[in-house]
């Protein structure tokens, strides 16, 4: 199932990513020096999160918790694809175009996205 | 609503401010650093407001425009000049093409000028733009209602805490009163929404040192009431959706109340401040966080080569000349009050002639109390004046009279003649009994020209009617009586030529075997008078 993530959604992925589960006061600990954000923001956050089916709470303990339900790799496949979809008509071979082109792939690069696609096809 | 209604104000209102859109857009190019925005938000402001309202003063020189054979006098001279001009180009492509021998084409041509000039085209175009009107608001109210939905959806909290406290301390210090600020995820940008109650959409992404900048420049938003300046726009836009120029000045007018509101902005901050602002603008303008022009919301920025001009204005920071903003400011006053000025002088000059009460000057004996020919005379210079000849002193000094024996039925009749070597040809003819036969005036230029049709009087049922009253009247006067044998009138011919009109206009008897059978002709404009009466018995 793909559930599509906002930016601001992101960070509280990113936040759980890195240690889950927390606490919505732990989660608002982290973000507020960079983001500014009080706890009624996360928590408006972290609801809708919840319905959407990104992160679940867990309320047996006195304090509930909160853990991802999509790893990083699903939200990034799925953003991946709405980028493509969005900027590139869903064509990944315009996007590498469009980064050799602007010499954003290095040597380098290409060699390794060349060794991973052997690897796939084997 | 009558159409004409609605044409007067499109046509006046749309003329007059295309002018003006026109003579905005190199202003605003050429000038814009020595006038400043405030003055051109203020000219957009001038061309909103002849948009808008349906305001006609009076213009003691409109009257010389108005078409001579203007149908309705509903119809200003303006539009008047329009629909005339339209007429005639579609009857000329007619001619040229039946020069060219294609019938067919012509006959075409003849039918859409009838159906311009009296066959209800104007009717059916009015009733396209009425549509087009409803169509566009519909959109408008769509787009705006989707968007608010969307922002409610997305609303995550009020700004709270130490934010709120800076909100609050920089409302005081910009003299506005707080509005909500709601953080949203996602939304592209800042943007202050609602007109009755606005408030501020702040996207929950902001960095918190790009907070204060961001409210700074919506809380200037809403110090200039630009949400109220969308309502203009829009509503421009709505009622004037055909004209592209419309279009374009409110894309224009757009664009200068965001730059306004920057020197709302910078005009409290020092180089450093206005440098942080104008890098918060280039990041928003990486976000695309423009509301579309349909929406009534203010965005942040715009994009390209404008936020380019943008920055530097900002950066840079010219003061305006006083004198020249001023000078622009009156200049501009003035002319919105002449673009107003597109009505008659006096509307009444052009009715001149219409009527307004029957005309009784001299007693007329009544039928059976006149003996002939002794009461001749009196009887003459009554008929005369009620016909609207007021000289019967001065014609009867020319008077002749002889006995005439046309029919037997009608005995003996006296035809008195008034005629010198000036022009003066006039009579009147009496049966024995006093009864007026005929009365006609042989100087006057339907008798000899072939006069161009006018259609002012037979297709305005109310004029015709009054025609008609007034004729009986006379009727009534001359020989009373006669009136009662009289079924309807019916318009024979309508003529004009500068500034005349005649009709003639016939009374059918009840019984058309042996009733009298009626023909006047009289002139219409400028005054009322009667030219030619004659009534014959079938009996």
């Amino acid at each position: 199932m793909s559930v599509q993530v906002t930016e601001a959604e992101w960070k509280i992925m990113e936040c759980l990513w890195d240690h889950a589960p927390q606490t919505m006061g732990e989660i608002t600990a982290t973000l507020e020096p960079t983001t500014g954000w009080t706890r009624q923001t996360v928590i408006t956050l972290l609801k809708r999160m919840t319905e959407k089916g990104a992160v679940s709470m867990d309320d047996s303990a006195r304090a509930k918790k909160y853990v991802p339900l999509i790893t990083r790799e699903e939200a990034s496949t799925e953003e991946t694809h709405k980028f493509l979809n969005h900027v590139f008509k869903g064509k990944a071979s315009l996007l590498v175009n469009h980064l050799v082109d602007s010499g954003d792939l290095s040597e380098d690069d290409l060699q390794e996205i060349l060794n991973v696609m052997r690897g796939e096809k084997k | 609503m009558r159409s004409a209604t609605i044409f007067n104000f499109l046509i006046e209102a749309n003329i007059m401010a295309s002018i003006a859109i026109l003579l905005m857009i190199p202003l605003r190019k050429l000038l814009r650093k020595q006038m400043g925005n405030t003055a051109i938000c203020f000219g957009w402001l001038l061309i909103a407001l002849r948009l808008l309202i349906p305001l006609t003063l009076p213009n003691p020189l409109i009257h010389e425009i108005r078409p001579t054979y203007l149908e309705d006098t509903a119809i200003r001279p303006i539009a008047g000049q329009i629909k005339v001009r339209i007429v005639d180009a579609i009857s000329d492509i007619g001619l040229s093409l039946f020069r060219r021998g294609d019938r067919q084409g012509f006959k075409q041509m003849q039918k859409i000028a009838a159906g311009v000039d009296y066959n209800g085209y104007p009717e059916i175009l009015a009733l396209i733009l009425m549509i087009g009107m409803v169509v566009f608001f519909c959109w408008f109210v769509f787009r705006n209602i989707r968007f608010r939905m969307i922002l409610r959806k997305n609303r995550i909290a009020p700004i709270s805490g130490t934010l709120q406290e800076m909100y609050l301390t920089l409302c005081k210090e910009r003299k506005v009163k707080p509005i909500p600020v709601y953080f949203t995820d996602p939304v592209p940008g800042a943007c202050l929404v609602g007109v009755f109650r606005p408030y501020i959409v702040l996207p929950v992404m902001t960095a918190p040192q790009d907070v204060v900048t961001v409210l700074t420049h919506e809380i200037c938003h809403f110090k200039n009431r630009d949400h109220i300046w969308n309502i203009l726009r829009l509503l421009c836009c709505i009622i004037h959706w055909f004209n592209p120029l419309v279009w374009i000045a409110a894309s224009m007018s757009r664009s200068d109340s965001e730059l306004r509101c920057d020197d709302r902005v910078t005009s409290l901050m020092n180089d450093k401040e206005r440098k942080d602002y104008a890098g918060v603008l280039v990041l928003a303008a990486a976000r695309k966080s423009i509301p579309g022009i349909g929406v009534m919301a203010t965005g942040m920025t715009m994009n390209g080569k404008r936020l380019k001009n943008r920055i530097v204005a900002i950066i840079q920071r010219t003061k305006p000349l006083r004198w020249l903003t001023a000078t622009f400011i009156i200049l501009a006053s003035m002319c919105l009050t002449v673009a107003f000025c597109t009505g008659e002088w006096n509307p009444g000059a052009v009715q001149a002639g219409m009527f307004d009460e029957t005309v009784s000057v001299h007693d007329v004996p009544v039928h059976d109390e006149r003996q002939m020919p002794e009461d001749i005379q009196g009887l003459e210079r009554g008929i005369w004046t009620i016909a609207g000849y007021n000289d019967y002193d001065e014609i009867s000094q020319f008077r002749d009279i002889t006995e005439e024996h046309l029919w037997a039925s009608a005995g003996t009749m006296l035809k008195v003649i008034y005629a010198d070597s000036n022009r003066l040809d006039r009579h009147c003819t009496f049966a024995e009994d006093g009864t007026l036969l005929e009365l006609q005036d042989l100087n006057v230029p339907w008798l000899g020209e072939n006069l161009p049709e006018s259609r002012k009087y037979v297709r305005d049922d109310v004029a015709l009617q009054e025609v008609s009253d007034r004729l009986m009247a006379f009727l009534e006067k001359a020989n009373p009586g006669m009136g009662q044998s009289v079924d309807h009138f019916s318009v024979m011919w309508e003529s004009g030529q500068n500034g005349q009109i005649w009709m003639q206009i016939d009374g059918i008897p009840k019984d058309e075997k042996t009733g009298e059978w009626i023909t006047f002709v009289v002139r219409l404009e400028p005054e009322w008078q009667l030219q030619y009466f004659a009534c014959v018995s079938n009996g």
